[in-house]
This record gives structure tokens, C-alpha cells and sequence, in this order.
């Protein structure tokens, strides 16, 4: 069967800008950036012009900007030229454009229904992000935009692999982004506990190998071997189904748990994070080194479990050659709808 | 529990096969119903709404019928809109499968929506504005991929659920997904279709975009002025048509093939070329196996706004070339509105209706053909018999999204 490779990797998080080197690094480094006064963690020092030059920058929402920015990146670093029919793009988002929302409901309710703006309106949609890409860099292949759990991208990166499978495109971007809190969240911080909301997005560049798109191109990251999406069980439930969803990505990887060198983790605080962690205690026995990311990230669904994905998918390429650890599991729970779990093995070549 | 990546593809692929199906829209509740209202040949588009909507004045918009959906009781608020249609149509399709969840391996619920609770999300923000705190629990109501997963969850369906939000391809979109999804060996089973609410904020967006229909849309004509509105919600159940003959089922069709592609133009108008369309269009009769002389019918996207009857019926005669004028094009948002991210689950619904009741329904409205849509065969008028045979649903949306399904209808015992 096809293998698909993760061949590019960009990253606009509170971390720092990037690619997924960049990513693991910080990472590993585990300094928690500095929160906003408002207790949220944002992406800093950023101008998407510094990213690349996009006709509609201005006319974007903050996730389009962000999910466009982190895509572009990831093209980058895939080396991928123009793009063209045969790529396509998914996006993973829990909120979509909230913040464009809010203002045209602001407008609507200040100024009346014929006050609201058709741009606002056109560009707040779920679907935006993806459609600015698409447009913005030519790509005629599928565009897809996940709706989901805190476990969002990890579904987009399900959804992209399918898609090559399919042989529905040779290249697919799998993008996970969140913007930072507004009014609606704002108003939910008194559930949200311990949870420190935060924005970002990262992208990943997946490839069928071998394939003609990526030929030249240097060293992939790393062989995405299996991605078991689950329902999340319920109260104590949680953290075994978690466990039995790990257990069968690294079964049909074919991937044995001491092969695990590292384990990168949402890492949620709360009920959440606790089902997680029980549950990889059991699914991988062999305790493999454990990246918690939201404390770095911030409560980020979409850009969250894509950031799992690329930091496992980054440490692959990094084990040194020989060792029998180079294994790396990439794990997103979530409260409904759907958990994650991906296992990424060594490229071949 | 899990969905995973297939272990192997079949090869050839496995046969797709419909084996629920549930719909609800301005038309009626449910297939019976529905299939009565085709039969009659009437259109479910009513400019006395009910709704409390921002409009500047009355125009016909697709409104579920009054009773559909479950009212206020007590001290208890009546269900979101979006839910409570999503909810109807799931139920049905479930229960017209024979499927019982209990006993299911894990499958997909995959659902597409464009706004999914925004009713409830309009109320949210009023709250959030106004500095009342927003009950976690109404997030559930609001978040599309949150209604998608508590409708799975109600009806006991084991397995990943969640929506897609591909604009007006969404519903589209969703049963491509799934189809693929069975198709390859991925999932044994899928519950997969789209739904969208009709609200204030989908009003005043549509207004400020200038594309409502102060009449009943009629799509292809040359005095058309623009949409209709509407909302509904249609779900099919998917399964591996082996397996579900094995169990006794009763296939009520076939998925045959799916396409999508993108523009790569701009976020709102669609290419002037056609050319994103027509190559989702010759992917979905590719993947199908379908020559475009031997389609049946081809329920087309049809808005009845200039910009996309003309990139539609373009992209048709590339797709199509020498059968173009042969196969029949029909709109049927003159029957229920614009459902937006239902469009392409709820329309594929009424196609699959007709075609149970022998009968290719002629575009309501249409009396004097754009003469930039020559070329293609729109019926108009009366009824013609349907014999069976392929049809290809097409669907398109903000961002350029493209989505074509040949799916069959009337199929052999």
C-alpha cells in the first residue's frame, strides 16, 4: 500500500515561528512563553508579509491569516513548487473565525441587519481558511475543513491520508489552527478551569511516497505509519479507551512500545489530561519521554493536536541513526466526537 | 471504538450501498412524505415564515413545515434549530436502515454544516456582550462538530463522529467522505449527510451579499433574480453492499462515485471557466466508471444566481462534451430553498425520492432558458418517466469548493 511521508512542517505558535525543527526544539526546551494580560498565550512578533506575499492578507480573519501563514511555511519546507491540481488541502478547527463572527454580530445587533458587511460575512465562514490558501497559492486539488473535538487535527491529518490513499491527491496540507480568546470564550473562562486558552496553527506537508511531487526533495520527517481516530469513552471510561486507542495505532503500525522514543502529548490540564495520561500509561508501557504541549500552547483544539503530530513527526528525524527508539507517538484526547492517536516511524532513504 | 487508516484497499473496490435514508426539508417530514410532496410536484417555498428573520421584506424562503420541530415546554427552551433538524433526519435514517447501534462494529458519523447551532451561537454572543456568563454546556449546542457528536451519541452510534463545514458542498462533501471511507474498508458502516438551520445571521448575510430572490429562485431562467433561502437536513446510512444484502437490508441505492476540486479563484464568485467543476464532475464519473452519455440525470447545483447558473452550465459542457445536450440538467432548489451546507445531502435525498417514484422532476420556474446555458437539456414543465440509471448531484460553495457524487437510485433486488 501507499506510504505517506510528512515531507514539510510550519508552525506559527506562542513558541515561536518555524519549522518543525524549530517546533521541537522549543519543545523540548519547555519554557512556557509569557500570557497576555487576559491569561492568554498568542503568537508574537508576527507580520504574515514575513511569511509571503498573499493578494488578501488585509481581508483576513485572524485563523485564515494564521492557518495560510503556517501552510505556506510548511510548502517551504517541503520544497513543494507550485502546488497545482494535485494537492489538496485540511484544515482542523473547533471555533473557525470567531472573531469575524463577533463582529458581524456586533454590527447586527448595533447597527442593524443592512449594516453588516458581505466581506465580514464571506470571510468569518468556517471554510475561509482553506479557500484563502486555495486561492491565494493556486491549489485545485480537494479542500476540506474539519469541524471537530479538541482532537481536530489530528482528524484533519486523518481525513489528508485518506485523501492520498484515495488517490484524490499526491500531496495533501493538514492545518490545525485556533485564534485567540474572544468575547465568546472570554465569557467561558470561568468554565474553562485551569486552562489557559491560546492561538495558533500548524501545518503539516503529507506526501504518498513514492511520489513524483516530492522526488528531490531532501529527507522527509518521518513515515506517518498509523492515525486511530476513537470516541472518547466517558468519566472513568476516559482514560482505558484512550489506552486502547494508543494500543491500536502502534498494533497496526506495526510499531512494539519499546520501539517508542517519544510521546508528544496535549497534555490538557483537568479531567481531560488526566484520562490522557492514564490512558498512554497503559496503551504505552514502556513510558517513553512525554511532551506535554498545552502547557507551552495554550488551549488550542485545532492548533493543539496538529502540534502533536508535527513535534512527534520532527523528533523522528532527529533519533539518531541505528538506535531502535525512533518511534514517536503523537496523542490528542478529546471531551467528544473523536481522540487521537498517530504513530510516525523512520522515512525510508 | 476506532476508525484507522485501511490496512490494505480493496481492490476493486467495494460496492457502496444506500441502506437509510432520512430527510427533512420545507417540501415535508421525512421519505414518505416527501415522496408525496415530489408526486405532487409542489414547492415547499412559503413567504409567510414564521421565523423572526431581518428581513427588509417578506420574500419565499424554504421553512421546515410548521410542527416538524420540537417546540418550547415548560421552563425547558426548545432544542436549537440546527440540532433539532439534524436530529430528525438522523433518527430516520437510522431506523429505515435496520442498523441497530447496539450491535454495531464502530463506524463514522460524518456530517456537513455551514452553520451547525448558529441560533444558539447569536444568543451566546448577545449573552458574552452583555457580560452574562456563557454556560459550557450551550458551547455544545453551538460548535457544528459538537451537535454532529451529541446527535451520534443520542442514537447510541459507536465510532468517530464529526462535522465538515465545506460551505454549500458541506453535505456533499460529508457523504464523499464517508463513501470513501466504506469504500476502501476503512469503516464497515457510515451515517453521512449535511443540515443547515434557517437564521438571522444567514439572512442578513445573504442580504448583504445581495443574492435573495425577492420571488421564488428559478434557476437557469433569464429573469432570474438571485436565491432562496431554506433549511433542512438529509442523512444516508452507507454500508458495504455485501454485507448489508448479507443481513437482509433493503438498498434503496447507490454510491458510485465522488469528485471534488478546487477553484483557486476567489472566496465568493466561482470561475467564470467551470474549470474547477467540471474536473470534480470528470472525477466523480471516472471514479464511478460512469460514462457522462450514460447518466440518467444530472441534479445540478443551480442557485439561481447569474454568476453560478453560468459557471455551472460551462463547466456542464466541458464535462459532458458530446452528451451534454443529451443528458437531462435539473435545479431543485425551487422545492426546498438553498439549504447551503444541506444542499448537496438534501437535494441527493430528493433525487433518490424521485427516482423511487419513477419520475425526473422538471426545474420549477424555469420558463425561458438563459441563452448562456444552451446546450444542455432543462426540463421544464411536466414530469418525464424515469427509467433508472446514474445521476450526478453536484454541489459548490464559498472558497471554490467542488463536489461531485454519481449515485443510482432504483436498484434491483
Amino acid at each position: 500500500m501507499t506510504s505517506l511521508v510528512v515531507t514539510g512542517i510550519g508552525a506559527l505558535t506562542p513558541l515561536g515561528i518555524g519549522t518543525g525543527a524549530d517546533l521541537v526544539a522549543a519543545a523540548r526546551a519547555a519554557r512556557r512563553p509569557a500570557a497576555d494580560p487576559d491569561g492568554a498565550l498568542r503568537v508574537r512578533a508576527f507580520e504574515p508579509e514575513t511569511i509571503g506575499e498573499a493578494k488578501d492578507w488585509r481581508r483576513m480573519s485572524r485563523s485564515s491569516i494564521l492557518a495560510v501563514s503556517a501552510s505556506l511555511l510548511a510548502l517551504r519546507d517541503a520544497g513543494a513548487g507550485s502546488p497545482g491540481d494535485e494537492t489538496a488541502v485540511v484544515v482542523g478547527t473547533r471555533y473557525g473565525c470567531l472573531s469575524l463572527f463577533e463582529e458581524f454580530h456586533r454590527v447586527f445587533r448595533e447597527q442593524g441587519p443592512r449594516a453588516v458587511s458581505p466581506t465580514v460575512f464571506s470571510t468569518g465562514v468556517l471554510n475561509a481558511p482553506g479557500g484563502h490558501l486555495s486561492v491565494e497559492r493556486g491549489i485545485r486539488g480537494p479542500c476540506h475543513t474539519i469541524v471537530g473535538g479538541e482532537a481536530v487535527g489530528l482528524e484533519a491529518l486523518a481525513v489528508a491520508a485518506n485523501l492520498l490513499l484515495a488517490g484524490a491527491a499526491r500531496r495533501a496540507v493538514a492545518v490545525g489552527v485556533e485564534e485567540a480568546p474572544t468575547l465568546l470564550l472570554e465569557g467561558l473562562r470561568a468554565a474553562r478551569g485551569r486552562r489557559s486558552p491560546g492561538e495558533g496553527a500548524v501545518a503539516l506537508v503529507l506526501e504518498a511516497e513514492p511520489s513524483r511531487v516530492n522526488a528531490g526533495v531532501r529527507g522527509a520527517y518521518a513515515r506517518l505509519a498509523a492515525v486511530a481516530l476513537g470516541r472518547p469513552g466517558r468519566g472513568r471510561a476516559a482514560g482505558p479507551a484512550h489506552a486502547i486507542l494508543a494500543g491500536t495505532a502502534l498494533a497496526r503500525a506495526g510499531v512494539s512500545t519499546w520501539e517508542v522514543a517519544l510521546a508528544a502529548v496535549a497534555g490538557t490540564p483537568g479531567a481531560l489530561g488526566a484520562a490522557e495520561a492514564h490512558g498512554l500509561a497503559g496503551g504505552l508501557p514502556s513510558r517513553p519521554t512525554r511532551l506535554p504541549l498545552a502547557p507551552l500552547l495554550g488551549d488550542s483544539a485545532g492548533c493543539l493536536s496538529a502540534a502533536t503530530a508535527a513535534v512527534a513527526a520532527a523528533s523522528v528525524r532527529e533519533a539518531p541513526v541505528g538506535t531502535r527508539k525512533a518511534a514517536a507517538v503523537a496523542s490528542a484526547p478529546s471531551t467528544h466526537g473523536a481522540s487521537g492517536v498517530a504513530v510516525f516511524v523512520r522515512a525510508q532513504g | 471504538m476506532w476508525e484507522l487508516l485501511p490496512d490494505r484497499l480493496y481492490d476493486p473496490p467495494v460496492p457502496v450501498a444506500i441502506t437509510g435514508l432520512g430527510i427533512v426539508s420545507a417540501l415535508a417530514a421525512g421519505v414518505a412524505a416527501t415522496r408525496a410532496a415530489l408526486r405532487e410536484g409542489r414547492s415547499g417555498l412559503r413567504t409567510a415564515a414564521a421565523l423572526d428573520l431581518p428581513l427588509a421584506a417578506p420574500v419565499p424562503l424554504g421553512v421546515v413545515p410548521d410542527g416538524t420541530l420540537p417546540a418550547r415546554t415548560g421552563r425547558q427552551r426548545a432544542p436549537d434549530r440546527g440540532r433539532a433538524l439534524l436530529e430528525i433526519a438522523a433518527r430516520e435514517a437510522v431506523a429505515s436502515s435496520g442498523l441497530e447501534p447496539r450491535a454495531l462494529p464502530p463506524g463514522r458519523v460524518i456530517v456537513g454544516t455551514t452553520l451547525g447551532g448558529m441560533e444558539t451561537g447569536t444568543a451566546l454572543y448577545r449573552a458574552a456582550r452583555e457580560g452574562r456568563p456563557v454556560a459550557r454546556a450551550r458551547l455544545r449546542d453551538y460548535l457544528p462538530g459538537d451537535q454532529v457528536a451529541r446527535a451520534a451519541e443520542k442514537l447510541g452510534l459507536p465510532g468517530p463522529a464529526t462535522a465538515v463545514a465545506d460551505a454549500c458542498a458541506s453535505g456533499a462533501t460529508a457523504i464523499g467522505l464517508a463513501f470513501r471511507a466504506v469504500r476502501t474498508g476503512a469503516v464497515p458502516w457510515a451515517l453521512a449527510g449535511g443540515y443547515d438551520p434557517l437564521c438571522a445571521f444567514v439572512v442578513a448575510g445573504f442580504s448583504s451579499l445581495q443574492a435573495v430572490s425577492p420571488e421564488p429562485c428559478r434557476p437557469f431562467d433569464r429573469r432570474r433574480r438571485g436565491l432562496s433561502l431554506g433549511e433542512g437536513a438529509a442523512l444516508l446510512v452507507l454500508e458495504d453492499e455485501a454485507a448489508a444484502r448479507a443481513r437482509g437490508a433493503r438498498v434503496l441505492g447507490r454510491v458510485l462515485g465522488y469528485g471534488a476540486a478546487s477553484d483557486a479563484h476567489h472566496l465568493t464568485q466561482p470561475d467564470p471557466s467551470g474549470a474547477g467543476a467540471a474536473r470534480a464532475m470528470r472525477a466523480a464519473l471516472a471514479d464511478a466508471d460512469v460514462a457522462p452519455g450514460d447518466l440518467a440525470w444530472v441534479k445540478a447545483h443551480a442557485t439561481a444566481t447569474v454568476p453560478n447558473d453560468r459557471m455551472e452550465a460551462t463547466a456542464l459542457r466541458a464535462a459532458l462534451g458530446d452528451a451534454a445536450g443529451h443528458v437531462p440538467v435539473v435545479g431543485l432548489k425551487p422545492l426546498v430553498g438553498h439549504t447551503l451546507g444541506g444542499a448537496g445531502a438534501v437535494e441527493l435525498a430528493l433525487a433518490l425520492c424521485a427516482s423511487a417514484e419513477g419520475i425526473l422532476p422538471p426545474t420549477l420556474g424555469l420558463e425561458e432558458p438563459d441563452p448562456a446555458c444552451e446546450g444542455l437539456d432543462l426540463p421544464r414543465g411536466a414530469f418525464r418517466a424515469f427509467h433508472g440509471g446514474p445521476i450526478l448531484c453536484n454541489a459548490f460553495g464559498f472558497g471554490g469548493l467542488d463536489a461531485s457524487l454519481v449515485v443510482q437510485g432504483r436498484v434491483s433486488p
